[in-house]
């Protein structure tokens, strides 16, 4: 029983250590700079319970350089997006991977261990700064990650539909003439408040990171 | 103090409305949003999804409805997921909304109510005044605070009492006018009938058969006596009916007394003059006067004092004051004799008031030296003393002004 505890403690800090592991910036091809090993974000429980409702779960990668000894000069930024959604009926994942390229790619995974798989062995171009590697001594690089719970389409389609339920306290399930004929029932100050109401849904991050890099990797880091 | 009043009454309000809606907020509308996501509803959602699954693959003909039916429910799901995720933010703008809502209420209501307090303050102001002119003896006072309310109605009735004032006021001066006419006639009655009757018996008496060369000399001078009684009488009124204007002149006010008192210390036995000045010696007084008609108005009133002083048996004394202020001269001529009575005090100066039996004058010498003092622009006015004797305070101008001198 002990060693059980013990195993579980273990396994839970190297799981932390892991997920606070700070990836690479390497090289890609065209100029651009990619980020690797990445941390293992689908072995977290908030996030593996959100992509069970279906909901598609968004990673966004946001990449500010910089040249710490000059201090001056261009600032480059990049990004890149991840959705995972999970397929309920077909019981699949579906990914689809947006990277700074605007180069998208999309997988069909059957299950969450190959997900984690897939995600391991991401090398997602953050970057297209060509200049990025022939400047002088490395760049400081910033990187933030943050898993939202779902995608802005899902958000404004769950605005719309909080407001015509506020609206005419009904099925809100067709944006059509029923929501016409609310609004010419509801007054000026109810509009306010289903606008003001179904605006509050914003997409908080479940999960946060963020990293100082630097690129190239300096001997030793 | 009035807008510290309303700004801690509306904040009280304010904290008293936030906190009942924080404890409706939590305690009912909170409750319904609980209610309205329940857990079992996520699970029996989750279970239909489930199901229909199921149905699907015991179905396949039918797999494209069912295969709707679960995209219908887990947008549902997911919506209601995505709303539950939200939970706090919406809670906190319903609340902003509804404190919100309920503070514009409280603020309008603020401002009505500090609206309806100044114009209660005006309203109040306007009573005020009236009531204070109505105490001054204003008449027929329009006080212009409508309205059905309180004030309105004691504006109405303070109207109503200043009509009725006005009213009594007209009544009573109407009697006083017939009763100082009334006065008036007696005491002319009795001036004239005296000597009448005097001279009528006379006449008779020169009428009688025999009467002798000296008789009638005798009755011829007593007919004469009784006839300059009569013109003596008819200049008594002709003076008050005619008095002339002053001739205004800018005089020594110390001198002109200092001369009457000289002239005329003999002309009351028992009577004692004494001028006294509260100025150095070396600064005349000096007044916008005519002389002669001061000299009446200060003979006037040594003459009552002297017969004041007579009645009560006793000999007495005179002082004549002077003092000045800023714009004024004062003559104060102040006897030690038996005072005013208080109840002739009111009508002091009226004319045919005095406290001398009838026939033994007719009440004229202070109305006619009133009227030489405000004829001056100045006053003479009865003072109040707590000591024995009358004081009488004379008020000249300094300088003669435009619509005074002759």
């Amino acid at each position: 029983m002990r060693r059980t505890v013990l195993g579980c403690l273990g396994m839970a800090l190297l799981l932390a250590a892991r997920l606070h592991a700070a990836p690479a910036l390497e090289p890609a091809a065209g100029g651009g700079v990619a980020l690797a090993g990445l941390p293992p974000l689908f072995g977290r429980p908030e996030i593996r319970e959100q992509l069970g409702t279906g909901l598609t779960t968004t990673v966004i990668l946001e990449v500010k350089a910089a040249a710490p000894r000059t201090g001056t000069g261009s600032r480059p930024r990049g990004g890149a997006r991840v959705d995972v959604r999970y397929e309920l009926w077909d019981e699949v994942y579906l990914v689809t991977r947006v990277d700074a390229a605007g180069k998208v790619a999309r997988a069909t995974l059957p299950s969450l261990e190959k997900l984690a798989e897939w995600w391991r062995d991401q090398r997602i171009v953050v970057l297209r700064a060509p200049g990025l590697a022939a400047a002088q001594g490395p760049w400081r690089v910033d990187v933030r990650l943050r898993v939202l719970p779902f995608s802005q389409a899902e958000q404004r389609d769950a605005q719309r539909w909080l407001s015509q339920t506020l609206s005419q306290g009904g099925d809100g399930g067709s944006a059509g003439a029923a929501s016409e004929a609310s609004k010419d029932r509801s007054s000026s100050f109810d509009q306010v408040l289903q606008t003001l109401l179904a605006t509050s849904i914003g997409r908080p991050a479940l999960f946060e990171s963020a990293w100082k890099l630097s690129y190239p990797r300096e001997a030793g880091r | 103090m009035t807008w510290r009043i309303a700004a801690a009454t509306l904040g009280g309000m304010l904290l008293a409305a936030a906190a009942v809606l924080w404890i409706f907020e939590r305690q009912i509308s909170n409750a319904w949003f609980r209610l309205g996501h329940h857990p079992g509803t996520v699970a029996a959602l989750e279970r239909s999804l489930a199901d229909q699954k199921e149905l699907a693959r015991l179905d396949p003909q039918r797999r494209d409805h069912y295969r709707s039916r679960f995209d219908e429910i887990q947008r549902l799901l997911q919506r209601l997921r995505i709303v539950e995720h939200n939970r706090a933010e919406i809670v906190r703008r319903y609340e902003m909304v509804l404190l919100a809502a309920v503070g514009g209420v409280l603020l309008a209501a603020g401002g009505v109510q500090v609206a309806r307090q100044r114009r209660q303050e005006r309203r109040l102001q306007r009573l005020r005044d009236a009531l204070v002119a109505l105490a001054a003896g204003g008449e027929g006072l329009e006080v212009g605070v409508g309205g059905r309310d309180t004030l309105g109605r004691i504006a109405g009735m303070v109207e109503d009492i200043s009509r009725a004032v006005a009213r009594d006021r007209r009544r009573l001066a109407s009697l006083n006018h017939l009763s100082a006419w009334q006065e008036a006639a007696r005491r002319h009655a009795h001036e004239m009938k005296t000597p009448l009757t005097a001279a009528h018996l006379e006449l008779q008496r020169l009428q009688r058969d025999g009467a002798s060369a000296a008789e009638v000399r005798q009755a011829a001078a007593s007919l004469a006596e009784e006839l300059e009684r009569l013109a003596r009488f008819t200049r008594h009124f002709t003076s008050f009916a005619r008095l002339p204007r002053p001739r205004l002149g800018e005089h020594d006010l110390g001198e002109a007394v200092a001369e009457f008192a000289a002239a005329f210390a003999w002309a009351w036995p028992g009577l004692t003059l004494n001028l006294q000045t509260s100025l150095p010696a070396a600064a005349p007084v000096r007044a916008a006067f005519d002389r002669e008609m001061l000299r009446q108005v200060l003979v006037n009133l040594c003459d009552n004092s002297a017969r004041a002083l007579s009645e009560a048996g006793r000999e007495g004394n005179v002082e004549i004051r002077i003092m000045e202020t800023a714009d004024a001269a004062i003559l104060e001529v102040a006897d030690d004799g038996p005072g005013i009575p208080p109840a002739v005090r009111p009508t002091l100066f009226e004319p045919y008031v005095t406290t001398r039996a009838v026939g033994e004058g007719m009440g004229l010498g202070l109305a006619i030296s009133r009227k030489i003092l405000l004829d001056h622009g100045g006053d003479l006015e009865l003072v109040e003393t707590a000591t024995p004797g009358a004081v009488f305070r004379l008020t000249l101008s300094k300088r003669v002004r435009q619509g005074t001198a002759a």
